[in-house]
């Protein structure tokens, strides 16, 4: 057979060519060629350009109350003007400028909550993998206290000790979700831990801590980052949820719930009062899932190839 | 197969212990304390007061008051509303089959919809059909059930006029309450018209409930399929000349739906969170609108038992659902 | 008249445009009762030529061929349900890891019935019987308590002499054997290879033994297919081509067996991989990993010739000295080939 060319002889140049692309652009092209993820992502991005810009792009404030213009239909329907592009809700408020500062609200909400729980999940996760028997074992069975209750109820069990309010929403909501996050970092840390390379770190005289968030956690980060993606559209969803309970944000901050059940009694006069919040829920909801989906199957080795 | 039982029972138990703790706890962490609570804003006077905390026990150790919370709960006796003063557990059994009906009712929809939807979107993979389905269920998957519903009354009730918007049955109709469940009752009393009725009150609420699950199934299915389509066995049974449909559903569906049995005992708890808003809209005289009644209330020993007979009954499902996957799976059942 | 008989057979997948060519114009003869090795590397198309032969390669998978013929029944003219009957009852297949290929919702019982019972008519009872019966032929002991058992408990060996029991069910003609053994244990190999070998011998079946092992073939068949890259290289008896390889990919595949390694450091081996997809070389498959490549064997893609007692697709055909043709041009590039 030929005989083998001696790795002097290559250049550095055809080194570079056949180098495997780095881990990012290779996770950014994977991501890419999945078009739904793509339009999730462009979605997101356009949520968070509202959300940060919503004092400039907002035509009005989102309390501001046109008292001779209550319940404007939006500008394409009869009676609508081009003052109120979307229409005004029973109190004259302009529902473009609410829906625009809700999305900041319900992306905060999303925020907030998933880095809460996804923290204290990590740690707890991380203490569990770590600890020995008693620690393990008390950890999750509180966590599978806590998902023994269906998620909106426990949501609401938060609410009734806290009292309603967009805050304890956001913290009811974090606990939800927490079980999740511990669950999965714990699972993901011992299967790394039993790899050779926790050993030969372990060798090398790595301490727990070094150990815990050095050489475990970042190898634990893929499936996090799906969860915590796919978190935020359920935290939306939760917070809408809570608001249109009545539980969660109170009137008149524009929050995409709580604005639907405002609207409640107007649903057979106005339709757009009711129907737009909702478009913006699922809107944001699905941009959040289709971009976790994404990034699942961009980081899942078992799909690639 | 008993011992796994057991194991699974030995699981369970702490976690229903901590559930008591934690519901117990749950009085003793509202600002302030219970009976202050109850007065509102009006305040009460001290004598009252006294009494009232003396009445609930609330005057006694943390750890007695949990014994004794223990000790009249394992005898059925969870207190009583503050607001009818009716036992909590009556109260709860009385709504209790109304939710039961509807939940089964849309867990049945979601079934009989997602499970073949997955599995045709499996068969038809990478096809229209397949686009289709999968994009139609990310899309109910990813819907805020409150405003689904809305959009169902909106449509359904407000349009076209075919459904009514509230309420299990017509007030005509006044079955009598044998087993709760208002389809059952409706046709054991005879009465023309009732049991149609109760189908129209019952149609939109379970669509509504029903829709996350039949898109988290239909999704599971596809993608459980795929993976089972893609094992060893199914190419082997191919080469063994069995026909596709033999091999799809037999050898392929069988495996495929071991995860999706765990999926669907999975949702009872999704449907009992669906619940409570799906109640309150359609006015559904379930537990979920019971509790989020109670929540607007402050009727906080009505909230601690709804919260506890919850808990209790989603454990209690998962204990049947993982011995049910003990008995479509071999493997569970012989090893461990 | 040949039991199976494959002219120009090829399988691509991928687009249309740019196709992956998984066989390229294969041409097989199988004898009734003749064991027939089909040796190659990972990649080479060896097990992608016996799913299309059975029908099994799903779209996106084309398959192309002039003549598909089994006992003189041409099977391109079969319709599916056609060709689907004779799947299990007349061609029988067992694949390479016995671990995933039995269904582990199903009994081993379960199994045996089904297939008996697509295949044939009788009672449950008689079904039972047979498979008991079956298990009994391929020598698994307490046959009776193992009908009950579920895949998983069973051991590799175990369960791919239950494959065997359930390919040889309805006493097939031919049997293809996918890589049978190598995903057992050393010790169980052999015993395994036995049993088919047994089984061969009983019943007259022909056996189609895919394997990338020459060993096993050197012991089993009565001659030998080798194939690179979806293309046939040199097909031989069984004595003769080990004694004699005519192409350098042969005799490469053949130095590169352990036991013609004895004594040596390292194991020699193969330089290179089987070309990609998309990287196909224009003349001679091999021509890179080649060294006796010439300047027209990069060019031109030799056709497989007849030679005496078999076929070659090499332009410089070795000699008895496992040698090329051509050995005054290229003995100075061949100075440290497997050969020296």
């Amino acid at each position: 057979m030929k005989p083998q060319t001696s790795p002097a002889s290559v250049s550095a140049e055809e080194l570079r060519a056949c180098a495997p692309p780095s881990p990012f652009a290779e996770l950014w092209r994977d991501f890419t060629r999945n078009k739904g993820a793509l339009f999730g992502l462009s979605l997101v991005g356009a949520f968070v350009f509202l959300a940060v810009f919503a004092d400039w792009i907002a035509p009005y404030s989102p309390i501001e109350q046109f008292r001779d213009a209550v319940l404007t239909p939006p500008s394409w329907e009869e009676g609508g003007t081009s003052q109120f592009l979307l229409g005004t809700d029973p109190v004259g408020r302009d529902m473009l400028s609410r829906l625009i500062h809700g999305t900041r609200l319900s992306l905060a909400i999303g925020l907030i909550s998933v880095s809460l729980s996804l923290s204290i999940g990590i740690l707890l996760g991380l203490i569990a993998a770590f600890s020995g028997h008693k620690v393990e074992t008390a950890i999750m069975r509180l966590m599978d206290v806590l998902l023994a209750l269906p998620s909106l109820l426990l949501a609401v069990a938060v609410i009734a000790i806290l009292g309603p309010g967009l805050a304890n929403a956001m913290y009811a909501i974090a606990i939800v979700r927490l079980p999740g996050f511990v669950r999965l970092t714990r699972a993901t840390a011992i299967g790394e831990l039993s790899k050779d390379y926790v050993m030969a770190s372990r060798i090398a005289g790595a301490g727990t801590l070094r150990l815990m968030f050095n050489t475990v956690l970042p190898n634990c980060l893929a499936p996090l980052i799906v969860q915590a993606t796919l978190g935020f559209s359920t935290a939306i969803l939760d917070a809408a949820a809570l608001g249109f309970l009545g539980l969660g944000a109170q009137p008149p901050t524009p929050e995409w719930g709580s604005m639907l059940s405002g609207a409640l009694e107007f649903i057979e006069r106005a339709w757009w009062v009711v129907s737009l919040p909702g478009v913006a829920i699922l809107l944001a909801v699905l941009a959040f899932n289709l971009m976790g989906d994404g990034l699942r199957d961009a980081l899942d080795p078992k799909l690639k190839r | 197969m008993i011992s796994y039982i057991l194991r699974r029972l030995s699981v369970v138990i702490p976690t229903f212990l901590g559930i008591t703790v934690l519901v117990f706890s749950l009085i003793h962490m509202i600002p302030g304390d219970p009976v202050e609570a109850m007065s509102g804003e009006r305040g009460m006077e001290p004598e009252r007061y006294a009494r009232l905390m003396a009445q609930y026990g609330l005057d006694r150790p943390l750890p007695l008051q949990y014994a004794d919370y223990i000790s009249r709960a394992a005898r059925g006796d969870l207190g009583r509303s503050i607001v009818t003063q009716e036992p909590v557990l009556r109260e709860f059994l009385d709504r209790f089959p109304a939710t039961v009906e509807l939940s089964l009712c849309a867990i049945a929809f979601a079934i009989c919809l997602g499970i073949p939807a997955g599995m045709i979107a499996a068969l038809k993979r990478n096809t229209p059909v397949d686009y289709g389905v999968m994009g139609v269920s990310l899309a109910g998957y990813s819907m805020p059930i409150f405003w689904w519903a809305l959009l169902l009354i909106l449509f359904f009730s407000v349009s076209l006029g075919w459904t009514p918007v509230s309420g299990r049955i017509d007030i005509e109709f006044d079955p009598a309450r044998v087993t709760g469940l208002m389809l059952v009752d409706t046709l054991l009393s005879g009465e023309e018209g009732a049991f149609l009725s109760a189908v129209s009150h019952l149609i939109l609420p379970m669509v509504a409930l029903g829709t996350i699950p039949l898109a988290t199934l239909a999704r599971m299915t596809r993608s459980s399929m795929l993976e089972v389509l893609g094992e060893d066995y199914v190419r082997a049974a191919r080469a063994r000349g069995l026909s596709p449909l033999r091999v799809v559903a037999k050898h392929a569906l069988r495996n495929a739906l071991i995860p999706v049995v765990t999926v669907v005992g999975l949702q009872v708890g999704t449907l009992l969170a669906g619940a409570i808003l799906t109640e309150t809209i359609f006015s559904w005289p379930g537990i979920g609108k019971w509790m989020v009644e109670a929540i607007h209330r402050r009727d906080y020993p009505v909230v601690q038992g709804g919260i506890l007979l919850s808990a209790t009954l989603v454990i209690f499902v998962n204990l049947i659902v993982d011995v049910l996957y003990g008995v479509i799976n071999p493997r569970i059942r012989h090893t461990r | 008249m040949a039991l199976l008989e494959i002219k120009n057979l090829s399988v691509h997948f991928g687009s249309l445009e740019r196709p992956v060519i998984a066989v390229d114009r294969l041409d097989l003869t199988l004898e009734a009762g003749e064991v027939l090795g089909i040796v190659g590397e990972s990649g080479s198309g060896k097990s992608v030529t016996s799913l299309a032969l059975m029908g099994l390669v799903d779209p996106p998978g084309r398959v192309s061929a002039d003549i598909l013929k089994f006992d003189g029944r041409d099977l391109l003219a079969l319709s599916l349900r056609e060709r689907r009957a004779m799947l299990g009852r007349d061609i029988a297949m067992i694949f390479q890891d016995p671990g995933t290929t039995l269904n582990p919702c199903f009994t081993v019982e379960d199994h045996l019935v089904e297939t008996l019972s697509v295949h044939e008519h009788g009672s449950r009872k008689a079904m039972r019987a047979r498979a008991l019966e079956l298990l009994q032929q391929v020598e698994i002991p307490d046959a009776p308590r193992r009908l009950a058992a579920y895949p998983h408990q069973l051991s590799g060996g175990m369960s791919q002499r239950v494959m065997i029991a359930l390919a040889i069910a309805c006493n097939p003609r031919l049997l293809i054997a996918d890589e049978p053994t190598t995903a057992l244990d050393v010790t169980v190999q052999a015993q395994v290879l036995d049993l088919l070998l047994r089984l061969h011998r009983e019943r007259g079946m022909g056996l189609m033994l895919i394997t990338h092992d020459l060993g096993v073939v050197a012991e089993t068949a009565h001659r030998v297919v080798v194939m690179y890259a979806g293309q046939v290289m040199e097909i031989g008896k069984v004595p003769d081509i080990f004694v004699r390889p005519r192409h350098p990919y042969t005799t490469a595949l053949m130095s590169a067996l352990p036991e013609n390694n004895i004594g040596r450091k390292r194991i020699q081996t193969i330089a290179g991989v089987v070309p990609g997809a998309y990287d196909r070389p224009r003349g001679c498959l091999l021509a890179p990993r080649c060294q006796y490549a010439q300047e027209r064997c990069r060019t031109e893609c030799p056709d497989l010739e007849r030679t005496e007692g078999g076929e070659v697709r090499c332009f410089f055909p070795l000699d008895a000295a496992r040698k090329p043709d051509h050995q005054a041009e290229c003995e100075t590039l061949g100075s440290q080939g497997f050969s020296s």
